[in-house]
């Protein structure tokens, strides 16, 4: 590189484990100036800042986290390829300071590279609070590289690493001596910079993708090296070479390990009987059985502080009515009498009751008392204490996603900023005439397809990656997997089926392309369906909520049960018929850590920016479709009225709902949420009874996935399986629904 | 036990085949007929069964179907045993196949002198079935071990919640999940604690928690620290 002032930018590539701060580094490194991208061909992100220092520019590339460099996911294998394509000036390893094992496993893998390097230990006071000493020179010695000790989130260490980096110097390759890698050295003959026996390792793999890659970096003649050399290795060792790699890699571990850490006994006073502490465990505790008490009150009708104060504020908003319109409104209002509130005076009692109490102390004690987080640690993971504590954590999620996003946040964006005045400046500017049909008539693009992507289904989707960002970033959602491990089992899948599940409760097409972190193909195929089947997204939930707000809790309850029961039934069966296996459980368990609101605020950003560019779209086409078939007609009527009269014998018939829900239904094929929405209107209107609410939710609920969804399925699993998947789960809908709607009336139950 | 030590490392490879195939027929409650004996040792099965008859090992009824007498099962066991022990031992350690232990097992069998039989079952932590599931006699090392204390080397998921324990090694019968698991750090050497059973076993290995099925947990062998169990 020359010293010329337009030098390019220095490439460099940080690889970890999982959970060992990355991204944290990451962000210390470039700031916020970040574009994060799916690496190409993968559903795996990439993110890349820039940085200057002393007037050298660094383009720094984060890696997805990994295990090893012999890559078992697709999230390794991208890391490796990211190594291997992008030519990287530096390699900045970060590493848990507690791991020294797993950093030298890596470590010893990326020395192979021969690219210069500099290794983070990160996270040390972690390390230094559990008695671990680190030889940190020694290790520089070792590695022929700098090391760097930091504490990211405290921005600790940040200058130390930037001039590492500058130093940074090519590091000991190979770190010890062993048959096997002279093995294959000897064999590639020095003919290519590749690492030699972490190559050996790559083609025991035998996995396909990866050897394809592969080959278009280092060419078939080194690739067929390396292939001879394996070959030529079983005369003189009775395992294979990519065995004995790995066994000296571990005899080398070992000594390493011993050689460079040392943990003495912690005898450090834990901050447990500190009083503020303790303060703040009580008030937890008076937090939650508050939450609770407010939260069985509002199912049950009792009265709570909860109902009390919202009583007090009705009592309050009717005196001021009509006093001063606007702010009236955004107080008090409500959509629909007897219905969901959504002024912000009624949110901030309904923060103030339901999420301030637990969420506020919980945050505390989790950022101050590491002991407390290793409690926490133990406790979600144990069935006993997990269970319920899963409970409390879902209620919480319900509350944040089902009431301030699909009622506060929902209302607000409907009734105000659209209803009071997007709709009627847009009526303003526009003559009546076609136009105005097209924009707010009433399957207008404004005042439907905009409408029901931006009010009703973007706050929900908003919140709901917020709350699912804090629970991935406090280290929750593996925990969940544990717990719900078994239940999964039962459907062909494990624990780490949970996610993509979890996941497609915010937007199922997401969802579906994370299906590929499961390992088998069976697992994949099976997730996909059930997905498809009977989770309902984000959007959905919420207006299944809100419906079922207007009526008993039992009505909701029975829509959930149905669903879940057909989901169990569903997964049980296909887990016997579907050919093919299952893999293991193996799943590494971060600690329970605070979350970072940059992190959270960034997380949820790039999601919300990727519903908006991806699915915001697609409602718009749902609304176009929508309004061509309301007015183009065939023989005096149009083809909605046609549509709708051919659905009408099954919707009536069969599951005994007005025919009115049949646009409901046609507009579900285009987005399921889309549907879900419709019936909201007719539920609202006051169009549906109790039965037929509970009778349309289910079908909806269980119906062909929406467009965008669909076109993933098709994507991930080809058309075949996409096309039997649709086929199967129409007319299953409908057969639930119908039966259903039959027992419903049979025994005259009424919500 | 000296003198029969001494018989059966001197038995003769043929009549060693012949106690293993009355064994087997046995146990699958068949009756065997002098007649196939003769077959399946290569044509030479009436003249050992002449000499097994005159050192009352086996008897023969009139419908010509022949049986272990005492002395002949009691080394029959012992041939059983090896043969099922060396099974055991290269599939579970040596990560081997069902299929191929078979012929393996078979050159083991007639090395093995008793008191390496009984080191190699008390590594194993005294199985009770080989791996085609079918039983393995006891020896006095197991009968030893049950009376006295638990095995040292026994599956990650039979230690008791808390207990720390050493790996000894991981059946390998998935590469993939063994690979997996190294890069955890769950290698032979490392030293491994159970943190929980249920619902899914937590194993905690240096700094590291790692959720694994009991299934796999079941896969990794561990050597119990002397004293640690009661």
């Amino acid at each position: 590189m020359t010293a010329e002032t337009k030098c390019p930018a220095k490439k460099v590539v940080l690889v970890g484990n999982p959970n060992v701060g990355k991204s944290v580094i990451f962000r210390l490194l470039t700031g916020n100036y970040v574009m994060v991208s799916n690496y190409p061909g993968t559903t795996v992100e990439v993110s890349r800042g820039r940085t200057t220092v002393d007037a050298v520019t660094y383009e720094i590339v984060d890696t997805p986290g990994v295990h090893s460099l012999v890559p078992q996911s697709e999230d390794e294998r991208v890391a490796c390829e990211v190594i291997l394509r992008e030519n990287p000036d530096l390699i900045v390893q970060v590493a848990d300071a507690k791991n020294l094992r797993r950093t030298l496993l890596i470590a010893s893998q990326l020395v192979e590279f021969g690219i210069p390097m500099v290794l983070v230990l990160n996270m040390m006071d972690e390390a230094q609070d559990r008695g671990i000493e680190l030889d940190t020179q020694g290790l520089s010695d070792l590695l022929a590289v700098p090391v760097v000790e930091t504490v990211a989130i405290y921005s600790r260490g940040r200058r130390q690493l930037l001039q590492a980096m500058q130093n940074s110097s090519p590091p000991r390759n190979p770190l010890w001596n062993s048959s096997p890698a002279r093995h294959v050295a000897s064999a590639l003959n020095g003919a290519c910079p590749v690492p030699g026996a972490l190559a050996a390792e790559w083609l025991a793999l035998e996995d396909a993708g990866f050897l394809r890659s592969l080959e278009s970096v280092l060419g078939r003649p080194v690739l067929d090296r390396l292939e001879t050399a394996r070959r030529s290795y079983a005369g003189t060792s009775n395992r294979s070479l990519a065995r004995d790699v790995a066994g000296s890699r571990n005899e080398f571990l070992e000594l390493s390990v011993a050689g460079y850490a040392k943990k003495r006994q912690r005898s450090l006073l834990e901050a447990a009987d500190n009083p503020a502490l303790k303060i703040w465990l009580a008030l937890l505790g008076i937090g939650i059985l508050f939450f609770l008490w407010n939260e069985s009150g509002s199912l049950k009708g009792i009265w709570t502080p909860y109902s009390a104060a919202t009583a007090q504020l009705a009592g309050l908003a009717a005196s001021d009515h009509g006093a001063s319109g606007f702010f009236s409104a955004l107080l008090f209002s409500r959509a629909s009498p007897g219905t969901g509130r959504f002024g912000l005076a009624y949110e901030a009692l309904h923060f103030s009751f339901f999420l301030a109490p637990v969420i506020i102390p919980f945050g505390v004690l989790i950022a101050r008392s590491r002991r407390f987080a290793q409690e926490v640690g133990v406790l979600t993971r144990r069935a006993s204490t997990g269970l319920p504590i899963l409970v409390l954590v879902l209620l919480l999620f319900y509350e944040f996603v089902g009431y301030t996003g699909a009622q506060t946040l929902v209302g607000l964006f409907e009734n105000i900023v659209f209803g009071r005045f997007l709709i009627p400046w847009i009526r303003g500017l526009l003559p009546s005439g076609f136009l105005s049909e097209l924009m707010i008539g009433e399957f207008g693009l404004v005042s439907m397809g905009l409408t029901y992507a931006i009010a009703i289904v973007l706050p929900v989707v908003a919140t709901f990656f917020i709350a699912f960002g804090l629970l991935e970033d406090s280290g929750y959602l593996p925990r969940l997997s544990i717990l719900t491990d078994r239940a999964m089992r039962m459907m062909g899948l494990n624990g780490k089926a949970t996610l993509p599940m979890v996941l497609g409760l915010g937007c199922c097409t997401m969802a579906t392309i994370t299906t590929r972190v499961l390992n088998s193909r069976k697992e994949r195929l099976i997730a996909t369906l059930l997905l498809a089947l009977g989770i309902p997204c984000s959007a959905q939930l919420g207006v299944i909520l809100g419906i079922a707000a207007g009526f008993s809790p039992v009505a909701t309850l029975t829509v959930l049960g149905v669903v879940a029961s057909q989901l169990l039934l569903v997964g049980f069966l296909s887990s016997k018929l579907i050919r093919g296996q299952r893999s293991e459980f193996i799943v590494e368990v971060p600690p329970i850590r605070s979350p970072q609101w940059k992190n959270i605020v960034l997380k949820t950003g790039y999601r919300v920016l990727w519903y908006l560019k991806e699915a915001v779209p697609l409602f718009l086409y749902g609304t176009l479709a929508l309004f061509v078939l309301d007015k183009v007609g065939v023989a005096g009527q149009s083809l909605l009225a046609w549509l709708q009269k051919g659905l009408a014998p099954i919707l009536t018939g069969l599951l005994h709902l007005p025919p009115e829900a049949a646009s409901a239904f046609v507009l579900g094929f285009l987005r399921r949420d889309y549907g879900a929405a419709g019936l909201f209107q007719l539920a609202r209107t006051g169009m549906l009874n109790g039965q037929q609410v509970v009778v349309s939710l289910i079908v909806i609920t269980l119906f062909v996935p929406c467009l965008a969804s669909f076109l993933v399925i098709v994507k991930e699993q080809g058309w075949k399986r996409a096309a039997a998947i649709t086929a199967f789960i129409v007319p299953f809908a409908i057969g639930v629904g119908a039966a259903v709607s039959w027992l419903l009336r049979a025994f005259r139950i009424t919500f | 036990m000296e003198d029969t030590e001494h018989s059966t490392a001197r038995l003769p490879e043929h009549l060693g085949e012949i106690l293993e195939i009355l064994w087997t027929m046995e146990e699958k409650g068949q009756a065997t007929f002098a007649g196939t004996l003769h077959e399946s040792v290569n044509g030479t099965g009436t003249d050992f069964l002449a000499a097994m008859l005159r050192e009352n090992l086996v008897v023969v009824d009139e419908a010509h179907r022949v049986r272990l007498a005492r002395g002949g099962r009691r080394l029959a066991e012992q041939v059983i045993r090896r043969h099922r022990l060396a099974e055991r031992l290269i599939c579970d350690v040596l990560g081997s196949h069902v299929d191929e232990s078979e012929n393996a097992a078979c050159e083991f069998e007639h090395i093995l002198s008793e008191g390496i039989t009984n080191s190699i079952c008390t590594l194993l932590g005294h199985p009770q079935y080989c791996p085609h599931g079918r039983p393995i006699p006891q020896g006095d090392c197991c009968r030893k071990a049950e009376a006295e204390l638990h095995p040292i080397l026994v599956s990650s998921d039979q230690l008791d919640v808390g207990e720390t324990a050493t790996v000894a090694y991981l059946s390998a019968q998935e590469h993939t999940w063994v690979l997996r698991l190294s890069a955890l750090g769950i290698v032979p050497g490392n030293h491994l604690r159970l943190l929980q059973k249920w619902p899914s076993c937590v194993l905690q290995c240096d700094e590291t928690e790692i959720a694994v099925e009991r299934d796999v947990a079941r896969n990794i062998y561990v050597r119990r620290r002397a004293g640690s169990h009661h």
